[in-house]
């Protein structure tokens, strides 16, 4: 009986998707609910409901981090291992993770309770360090009370209240106001604020060029990193026939990023309001918001506002009695960094496993399913209410010539007062780092600066002075991305830093194209060598040249950022890296360099035949 | 057009083509790794880099399309420094174990390190050392090896859609293989082992066995099933190692099935017959040509002063077109006899004798190529895949990538049911009703009494009929532009065959299709060479050509070709023959690769019956039932080791040429013959397979030898090749491109393989109006009593018995199971594996249960090669030849099943 009502269930997740790829991914989360893994028999269920061969709902699976295929601990234990948490002392906290659980990576512990796996940045990067047990997020918590928090869980499911997380923006807004308090989160706070006021404009209207002509005249970019001019997309698939697809790309996965996140989870409703307004610009009838798995918080409020849209006739079909019809849909990742590429966040929206495509075509004319998508950042939505209510003279009137309007930008790292700001381009970046962030604490220095996560080459304190918009920061090689400035202090090694982001580009890689799979892993592993003292010259001539032919090669922008901070790195301070390999000699003492073992990610391969593995050390009721 | 110069060279392009195409037209290889013609490009491998020369940028030419004025060159420094990067990141952590892969001596990436590569290694790091996935019977996956081209898993999805490997994990992580720790269970086509272009893929049976450049490799063709695939079989020392395909040849285009790709092994096993053997004393003792022919020789020649049709003959189809021409020669010159009858008795013949008279030709109106642009499918009473295995593929791609609508209607789901708009599942039988009440209601095109309608739809509920699918297949059969109606065995195997295939050939008839280009029926045979036997003459109805034996102005002019008097008799078929031995009409049997009592339940007095005969001469390559009571047996050559020629199912002649030698003191079937009439004193001076073929097409020109073929593209040192077939206007021959002078021009080397629309035209036009209207009968019972029909059917694994003999498959399929519907299974608490027992009013058999959602729960399925004698008995015993073509039916019968554990 209870086999049936499965079937059944799973059978109305089959249901509510476009088609039975589609459905993979739901119905994968949701066989990990309750036990953390999916089990054969999922898989074969998976396979009876969708029609697909679990050869390929296999595929599909093992491509993400978040989902398991074997046997693992009650609750999920994610330790962000990127750079702003590391900075802060993300190591250490990994470690006393580690040694209160007495396991490693992808270790269960004995007694089933605790699987403990990497994070790649939970958007908690102004808090830092960060962890995540099951949904429940733990920032800049103490190190000394990890035991207790064990224990908690050991007795129970702690289950932390939905909450927009972290503080609330840092500098007074301009565009944002929603983001300084938690009250636009629900329908009724955000009408307060003139919420949906622009779009009822529009729909009353009914004037798409006349909205059209006040973005172009904002010159509002793709926020994501692109800074692609919004209203050329939006000319570019209007052009093209029906059906049009808007995606929102909320797959916010840089590390040192998480604007987005305080978007979704404090202003919900401008992001949905700006998805209406697109929609009805472009003649969407369907839109997706891919959310990333590792804000569970976010989707749970998106989930809510989508809702209370809903029941206010905003979304849905003859949306406010005319003749527009929006469905919005959230689709939740699985732990997969590739897939805030565009067109990896398509193909794993139709379900399949997240390769970037080739381009061209692009996706205005070949989207999703084939047809021409519009996808924009969460960010840049949420900008579009304010556009139409303001004016986009007013909107352009915020920013500098080169670039109009303000940005949201995330601090973080070795900073005084670490957060999210809303500035507008063309302030300096003098002026963000040492006045709106307050500087580098504790009388250090700065070192370097990281415009764009682990994506850009990095900046110099002789950069200070550059204007922070797009074409500036692009003169110097670098480029400004989604915004998320980490900030390095003198107490930074450049090898360790090489070391780090090399090892998140070898785990967040797809592994489609040869240049990203194997060079990732190849400079990962070098590094590996290097910071163990095992370096020898030639390696920084084989970094370089691995890393050119990436930048080169690769299908999508992970391959061809990926090398840019262990090139940048190498070419701002080779002194640095030439103590490190030729005197096996870590100056400021950080890489083990065969004093003491070296971090190491286990590597993933033997998930391929884990049916005759014995890689768990419990015993399951 | 486009202007796109390549490396200098100037060609004129299509817009839409990538640069890797217009490389190719300029006659420039591009080495490639995860490119496959046949397959939407991946752009993953990243060494088809080219340079673009007034940008500077480094594209990849398989996915880039070309532009107007664009300069591209394929080598370049810039070039040869990425690829060498790539190779060097490839090759960091692929094992060193090249001396021993199976890969080497034919490895792209040994070639195109050696063309690119660095000789020297910066980095050492460590090999990968993962263990090798030897769970499958069939293929071994060693992730090692693997550089992740992708184009395994792209062609078991995108050209078999079978999906039965895929990736797993990402980043450098990803491995290729079969789902997590589970054993491969898939059509084992071995498509993923022929485009692998390193050793990650090999198989067990020829592991270890071989370096590649020792074999030697012969083209022929593929003698298992009618789609008439081209494969390179290889030898070493006159033994087969292996066979393989190469991408873009033959119809099949480089895909091979299981039967084709593995079974090979069975020519080669001591249990083949290498000498003829003499009954003496009650046993077969070993004996040689010179001493078994006069023998033969003279019991011949005393039969044939008795009379005409004294002397009977059965031939199997699956022997080329040569052999079976001589072979009615032999009995009609000779032997002065027509009592001879082919291996398509059983099945084929049922669609063969209605097309014939139909149409006039047994070629189809239309052949893969047409599947592929049919806007309208529709699939009845066959199982393409497993009965012509390239059918099925060429069905699944217009399905997939063409969009046709694809129809399918069967009892059973079939592979392709999954692909389908609609499948309308009829009960076991029904096939045939939904056929007639089809052609009824299109040959009326609306003007349909109420009466008929409201029979029509008591018909559809009786017979499980979705009408709402019926009305979508009706309305897209009318307006269609272009639509193919595939039938095959199931539907031939009917309680009254002809009936089904005369409503096909009337549906395509009123539909128009006879004159439309691009539409038509197509037909499944049986065997490699249903076609080319029964083209040659070798059942009683007709002489080579299709002409009417009996026809005397037919048989003038065969006489006047051969210049001798034929002086046979009215001769019969197999009815006939069984009939005419039992009355003591006929003497002697000769029987080239047959075995009547195989195909009849134990009851039914074949043996009995062909125990009266003076004697028995049994050609063949394995002992049987006949060869067991047969006087003489003579030893077969196999169709590895001798030449000639065999009709695909699209009517392609396409040559088979030997890739052994005899085996033993083995002969092909025609030489058999030709010596035997030398030993009789009537020689007919045979020289070879050659001058047999240049007889035949002396008289039958429209039999010359066709393919589709293509030209080759062979890449600089990935050994890729391109297939370019090119059809000429009217669709009816296909050509190669070749370079002449500075041009590339079209020859068209391939005769029509199609049938000619204008003479089926007319004689269809003769056919429709004396064939009568008969009203649709209301219920054909299948015979006997029980809740079940048991049906036997062909498998994906076997060709007719011979395969059973090969140890290769085997090992794929060791055993017939019954296939049972799986709820059906789990009501009656039958488990995977248990025994059953399955009775009728004539027997009971003991079966091995294997439950499956693709069966009915109204039938049971057996494999068909696997029926022996204790599974017949359940068959009613007797001669029923009451099809109406000469057909014995004993394929489905009504049974009970007795779950009780029957041991």
């Amino acid at each position: 009986m209870k086999k049936q009502a499965d079937d059944l269930s799973l059978d109305r997740i089959v249901q509510a998707w476009g088609t039975p790829e589609q459905a993979v991914l739901p119905l994968l989360h949701h066989c990990m609910e309750g036990k953390n893994y999916i089990s054969d028999a999922d898989v074969a269920r998976i396979s009876r409901v969708t029609g697909l061969s679990s050869s390929d709902i296999l595929g599909i699976g093992t491509f993400y981090q978040h989902f398991v295929f074997h046997p693992v601990g009650k609750n999920s234990v994610r330790v962000c291992l990127t750079t702003p948490c590391l900075f802060k002392g993300g190591n250490h906290l990994f470690r006393t993770i580690s040694k209160t659980l007495g396991i490693g990576l992808e270790e269960t512990t004995p007694d089933g309770l605790f699987t403990l796996y990497p994070a790649q940045c939970l958007g908690q990067c102004s808090a830092a360090p960060s962890f995540m047990i099951n949904e429940d997020v733990y920032v800049d918590f103490p190190v000394e009370k990890i035991p207790d928090l064990f224990e908690e869980y050991r007795k129970g499911r702690v289950c932390q209240p939905v909450y927009p997380g972290g503080k609330p923006l840092a500098n007074k807004p301009v565009v944002f106001e929603g983001l300084m308090s938690a009250e636009t989160m629900y329908l009724e706070g955000y009408r307060r604020k003139k919420g949906y006021q622009a779009f009822e404009t529009l729909l009353k209207e009914g004037d798409p060029e006349k909205a059209i002509g006040e973005i172009e005249r904002s010159g509002l970019a793709g926020r994501g990193g692109g800074a692609f001019p919004m209203y050329r997309k939006l000319q570019a698939i209007r052009k093209n026939p029906p059906p049009r697809y808007l995606i929102c790309n909320a797959d916010e996965g840089e590390p040192g990023t998480f604007k987005d996140r305080y978007i979704m989870e404090r202003d919900p409703h401008s992001l949905i309001e700006g998805m209406l307004i697109t929609a009805n610009i472009i003649g969407s009838e369907n839109g997706y918001i891919y959310v990333r798995a590792e804000y569970p918080h976010s989707l749970r409020i998106l989930e809510k506002a989508i809702r209370e849209a809903e029941e206010a006739g905003l979304l849905g079909d003859r949306i406010l009695g005319t003749g527009f019809s929006f469905h919005l849909f959230l689709y939740r990742g699985a732990g997969a960094y590739i897939c805030g590429e565009e067109t990896s966040l398509i193909n794993s929206l139709e379900g399949k496993r997240g390769y970037p495509r080739n381009k061209p075509p692009h996706i205005s004319d070949v989207g999703l399913w084939g047809k021409p998508t519009e996808m924009q950042n969460v960010e840049t939505l949420a900008n579009v209410p304010s556009v139409l209510l303001k004016g986009g003279e007013w909107y352009a009137g915020l920013g500098n010539k080169k670039s109009p309007g303000t940005k949201l930008f995330c601090l973080s790292g070795h900073i005084a007062k670490p957060g999210l700001y809303e500035i507008p381009l063309g302030m300096s970046l003098r002026e963000l780092i040492m006045d709106l962030g307050g500087g580098i604490p504790n009388g250090r220095s700065l070192k370097a600066l990281l415009p764009a996560g682990s994506a850009s080459k990095m900046l110099l304190p002789k950069h200070l002075d550059l204007s922070l918009d797009y074409p500036s920061i692009a003169e110097v090689g670098a480029f400004l991305g989604s915004a998320s400035v980490i900030v390095m202090d003198d107490s930074v090694c450049m090898v360790d830093l090489s070391y780090w982001i090399a090892a998140f580009s070898h785990h967040e890689s797809c592994g489609q194209c040869t240049p990203c799979r194997d060079g990732t892993e190849d400079v990962y592993e070098i590094l590996v060598k290097i910071v163990r003292g095992e370096g020898k010259p030639e390696y920084l001539d084989l970094i370089k040249s691995i890393g050119f032919y990436m930048k080169e090669a690769s299908i999508c922008g992970l391959g061809t950022t990926a090398p840019n901070i262990p090139l940048s790195s190498i070419e701002y301070f080779e002194e640095e890296w030439k103590e490190h390999i030729l005197h096996h000699h870590c100056p400021l003492g950080i890489c083990p360099m065969g004093q003491r073992e070296a971090f190491a990610f286990p590597p993933r391969r033997s998930r391929g035949v884990i049916g005759d593995l014995p890689l768990l050390n419990i015993s399951m009721p | 057009m486009a202007k796109v110069t390549i490396n200098g060279i100037e060609v004129d392009v299509d817009p839409s083509m990538t640069i890797l195409k217009a490389a190719e037209k300029a006659g420039i290889p591009v080495p490639t790794f995860c490119y496959h013609p046949r397959m939407d490009p991946a752009g993953s491998c990243r060494i088809c880099a080219v340079e673009l020369e007034d940008s500077k940028k480094v594209v990849m030419s398989c996915v880039t399309p070309v532009a107007d004025g664009m300069r591209v060159l394929t080598e370049s420094p810039k070039i040869h420094e990425a690829r060498k990067t790539n190779l060097e990141l490839l090759l960091l952590h692929h094992p060193l174990d090249c001396p021993v892969c199976d890969c080497g001596g034919e490895c792209p990436l040994q070639n195109m390190s050696f063309a690119y590569g660095a000789t020297e290694s910066r980095f050492e790091s460590h090999r990968n050392d993962e263990p090798e996935d030897m769970k499958s019977d069939v293929l071994v996956f060693n992730a090692n090896r693997c550089i992740l081209c992708g184009k395994c898993v792209r062609i078991c999805d995108e050209v078999q859609d079978v999906h039965a490997i895929g990736f797993i994990n990402r980043g450098f992580d990803t491995i290729i293989g079969p789902p997590l720790g589970k054993k491969l269970d898939c059509e084992f086509c071995g498509d993923c082992l022929e485009v692998c272009p390193t050793g990650a893929i090999t198989d067990h049976f020829v592991r270890y066995k071989y370096r590649p450049w020792q074999l030697e490799k012969q083209q022929t063709t593929c003698s298992y099933c009618p789609s008439g695939c081209q494969m390179f079989v290889e030898t070493e020392n006159e033994a087969i190692v292996r066979v393989t395909s190469q991408e873009g040849v033959g119809p099949n285009e480089g895909s091979i099935c299981v039967v084709g790709r593995f079974g090979f092994n069975h020519v080669q096993i001591p249990e083949r017959f290498d000498t003829p053997y003499m009954r003496s004393l009650h046993r077969l003792v070993p004996s040689s040509w010179e001493e078994v022919l006069p023998e033969i020789a003279s019991g011949l020649n005393a039969i044939r002063k008795k009379g005409v049709d004294r002397i009977a003959g059965l031939i199997s189809t699956r022997v080329p077109m040569e052999d079976a021409y001589v072979f009615q020669s032999f009995f009609r010159k000779i032997l002065h006899s027509n009592m001879i009858d082919t291996g398509a008795r059983y099945s084929f013949m049922n669609a063969a004798l209605p097309i014939v008279a139909a149409t006039g030709t047994l070629r189809p109106l239309v052949d893969h190529e047409d599947i592929l642009k049919a806007k309208v499918i529709l699939v009845v009473g066959a199982d393409p895949v497993s009965e012509s295995n390239i059918t099925g593929l060429f069905v699944k791609r217009a399905a997939r990538k063409e969009r046709s609508r694809l129809y399918v209607v069967d009892s059973e789901a079939i592979s392709l049911s999954s692909r389908a708009k609609d499948h309308i599942r009829v009960l076991p039988g029904g096939e045939q009703i939904f056929l007639e009440v089809l052609s009824e209601e299109i040959r009326q095109s609306g003007n349909l009494g109420a009466e008929w309608i409201s029979r029509k739809e008591e018909l559809f509920k009786n017979w499980n009929v979705d009408p709402s699918a019926y009305q979508r297949l009706l309305a897209d059969l009318r307006s269609c532009e272009t639509g193919i109606i595939v039938a095959g065995r199931k539907l031939f195997q009917l309680e009254t065959p002809v009936a089904g295939v005369e409503s096909l050939l009337k549906i395509t008839g009123d539909l128009g299709w006879i004159d439309r280009p691009g539409c038509g029926l197509f037909v499944l045979p049986e065997a490699s060479n249903d076609l080319g036997v029964l083209m040659m003459g070798a059942s009683h109805e007709w002489l080579p050509g299709l002409m009417d034996s009996r026809d005397p102005a037919s048989r003038g002019r065969w006489e006047e070709t051969w210049g001798s008097r034929l002086a046979y008799g009215p001769g019969g078929g197999l009815e006939e023959i069984l009939k005419g031995i039992d009355e003591g009409k006929i003497n002697a049997l000769i029987s080239l690769g047959e075995n009547p009592i195989g195909h009849f339940p134990p009851g039914s007095r074949v043996r009995e019956i062909l125990s009266k005969l003076d004697m028995i001469v049994s050609i063949d390559m394995f002992q049987n039932e006949l060869s067991d009571m047969a006087h003489f047996v003579l030893p077969a050559s196999s169709a590895y080791e001798r030449s000639g020629h065999l009709v695909s199912a699209e009517g392609f002649v396409q040559a088979i040429k030997p890739t052994m030698a005899y085996w033993g003191e083995s002969l092909p079937d025609w030489q058999i013959l030709d010596r035997l009439s030398h030993a009789m004193g009537s020689p007919m001076g045979v020289d070879s397979a050659e001058s047999v073929m240049s007889e035949i097409l002396r008289f039958l020109p429209d039999l010359a030898p066709s393919s589709r073929n293509g030209s080759h593209f062979v890449g600089g040192t990935g050994e890729i090749r391109l297939a370019t077939p090119v059809a000429s206007a009217d669709g009816c021959a296909y050509g190669e491109m070749v370079h002449e002078g500075n041009g590339l021009s079209t020859k068209f080397v391939s005769p029509a393989h199609k049938a000619n629309r204008e003479s089926v035209s007319s004689r269809y036009a003769q056919w429709r109006e004396g064939i009568k209207e008969e009203p649709a009968s209301p219920y054909r019972s299948i015979a006997g009593e029980g809740e079940f029909v048991l049906e036997l059917t062909k498998s994906l694994f076997h060709s007719g018995k011979m395969t059973l003999m090969d140890s290769n498959l085997k090992k794929i399929q060791p055993e017939g199971k019954l296939r049972i519907n799986r709820q059906t299974a789990r009501k009656r608490k039958i488990k995977k594996g248990e025994r059953v027992s399955l009775r009728t009013a004539y027997g009971v058999c003991s079966f091995i249960v294997e439950p499956s959602p693709a069966v009915s729960e109204f039938e049971l399925t057996f494999p068909v090669h696997f029926a022996n004698a204790e599974v017949l008995a359940l068959f009613a015993p007797g001669l029923d030849f009451s099809s109406g073509t000469g057909a014995p039916v004993t394929h489905r019968i009504r049974v009970s099943l007795d779950s009780q554990n029957a041991n």
